[in-house]
């Protein structure tokens, strides 16, 4: 009986000293916060945003859209695509999806056998239907850049255009433009999941008939 | 004060801490019993997900592994189960609650209809008991390993305390994913386990109840049932939600130590010990 007492004490004594090492050692508490409890588990509700092709006007927030989507969008229409590191999703989407309709590759610390970085900022031009397509790439892990310019205020963007306001990841903005009530201006589409490169040539053809359709009385 | 209700009231101050999220309180601590944190009021993190999160696709890269994801929830339900065994099943979890309610009609059918009774009577029963070590290992730990999330994705507690609650508090904002449905089947399985047999998903298939189990071996609180003065009686027996044989267990792995058979034992001889 005794024994068993002892070994008690010394569980006991080994899991509370572990729980304070882990817990003040290591950035566990926040990565456990940030990551799971305040970040929204689509696995876990087995849902996805009802977002599929719906341009809107209003940003979410009710602010303009940013200078830098302006400037791009006069050459053509605006992907954006944002996500974080430890994303499966967003990994998903990147090296199965965009990689090979922007025929880029992709980083991905969750496959490949060294430490690899996703970069926090991607930017590229590609041609499709003779119209140009800017796409721009958000890694928005680091928080501290959001303040930082001009990283910061691409990823400040992320709030104009989520329109669940979950922070799901990945998140991808379709930006052309429109016409509304009267008026041509710029509309956009957030989607949180593309699975084939067929939707997202799809979407990408969608966005460019709207563009053209609109851009000269946009001007 | 009643024993049985002194529990209950424990049961609902630990719903209610789990739910402090609607207060906008968001912590970072895994709770140590099975609640899903993405229930839209969930305060703290299901131990599981952080298991998960720690393992993710390791066979695949070795460097995805996260020690103090791994050790975080572990060590937490480590120590709770040190000091109370599975007592948590019985005290604190949201889900036992959901099970002591609807633990009442399975009773009621065990009472009225034989077949249920012969259920729980069947020698194959005890084996199904070790489903729940399986979906541990299998569901949450082999197959984050090497495929993904699995469990997650067709977890019932998440459907009943995640997925709808988002989709009562955020009508068409969400469409059903694709894994959906099969989750929706399980969930509907799970709720008639709960209603045929007494606390079934604690018996058979709940993973965080089956890494408690093996801590009643050595927890300090534990049952103890004198053995000398026990008139076998067996009224202990029939009142256990999780159908034990209250007269010949011994720091049984089953016993989630709600107390019923102190409760209900008319020579006093089952006892909590290590109070």
């Amino acid at each position: 009986m005794k024994s068993l007492q002892i070994l008690q004490i010394i569980m006991l004594f080994v899991l509370v000293i572990g729980f304070f090492s882990v817990l003040f050692t290591t950035d566990v508490y926040d990565e456990v916060q940030r990551k799971i409890v305040e970040e929204l588990c689509l696995s876990c509700i087995k849902l996805k945003p009802n977002t599929i092709k719906e341009y809107r006007f209003e940003t979410t927030n009710g602010a303009p859209h940013p200078d830098f989507i302006l400037e791009n969008l006069s050459k053509g229409p605006i992907i954006l695509d944002y996500r974080i590191t430890f994303c499966p999703g967003c990994h998903d989407l990147e090296n199965n999806v965009f990689s090979k309709v922007f025929n880029i590759s992709f980083p991905n610390p969750l496959e490949d056998d060294e430490d690899t970085e996703i970069p926090d900022l991607l930017y590229l031009e590609r041609q499709f239907k003779n119209t140009n397509i800017t796409f721009i790439h958000f890694n928005t892990d680091d928080n501290n850049s959001l303040d930082v310019s001009p990283d910061g205020i691409y990823a400040k963007s992320r709030n104009i255009y989520d329109i669940v306001g979950d922070e799901g990841n990945p998140m991808v903005v379709f930006i052309t433009y429109g016409y509304n009530h009267g008026f041509i201006q710029p509309c956009y589409s957030t989607l949180y999941e593309i699975t084939t490169q067929e939707e997202l040539l799809e979407l990408i053809y969608e966005s460019i008939d709207l563009y053209n359709e609109h851009k000269d009385a946009s001007n | 004060m009643k024993f049985q209700l002194k529990r209950l009231i424990s049961q609902i101050i630990f719903l209610f801490s789990a739910n402090l999220g609607a207060l906008g309180i968001k912590t970072g601590f895994c709770v140590p019993f099975f609640y899903c944190n993405a229930c839209p009021a969930a305060s703290s993190a299901c131990p599981l997900r952080s298991m998960e999160l720690s393992v993710y696709k390791v066979f695949n890269n070795p460097n995805n592994f996260s020690l103090k994801l791994f050790l975080y929830p572990i060590i937490i339900l480590g120590g709770v189960a040190v000091l109370t065994g599975r007592a948590v099943c019985g005290w604190a979890c949201p889900i036992g609650l959901l099970q002591r309610a609807t633990g009442r009609v399975a009773r009621f059918l065990k009472k009225k209809i034989p077949f249920f009774k012969r259920i729980g009577q069947h020698k194959i029963e005890r084996y199904l008991r070790y489903s729940k070590y399986l979906v541990l290992i299998g569901l949450v730990f082999l197959t984050s390993i090497f495929i993904g999330f699995v469990f997650t994705d067709i977890c019932p507690i998440g459907m009943l305390t995640g997925t709808f609650p988002i989709m009562i508090l955020k009508p068409g904002v969400y469409i059903p994913a694709s894994y959906f449905y099969p989750a929706l089947i399980i969930f509907i399985l799970f709720f008639l386990l709960i209603f045929l047999i007494e606390r079934g998903w604690c018996r058979y298939f709940c993973p965080i109840g089956a890494f408690l189990a093996p801590f009643n071996k050595v927890s300090i609180i534990h049952m103890k049932v004198d053995d000398k003065k026990c008139k076998h009686c067996n009224i202990c027996s029939d009142v256990c939600p999780m159908g034990i044989d209250v007269p010949n267990m011994n720091r049984d792995p089953e016993c989630i130590l709600c107390g019923k058979c102190v409760s209900e034992c008319p020579y006093s001889v089952v006892k909590f010990k290590g109070i």
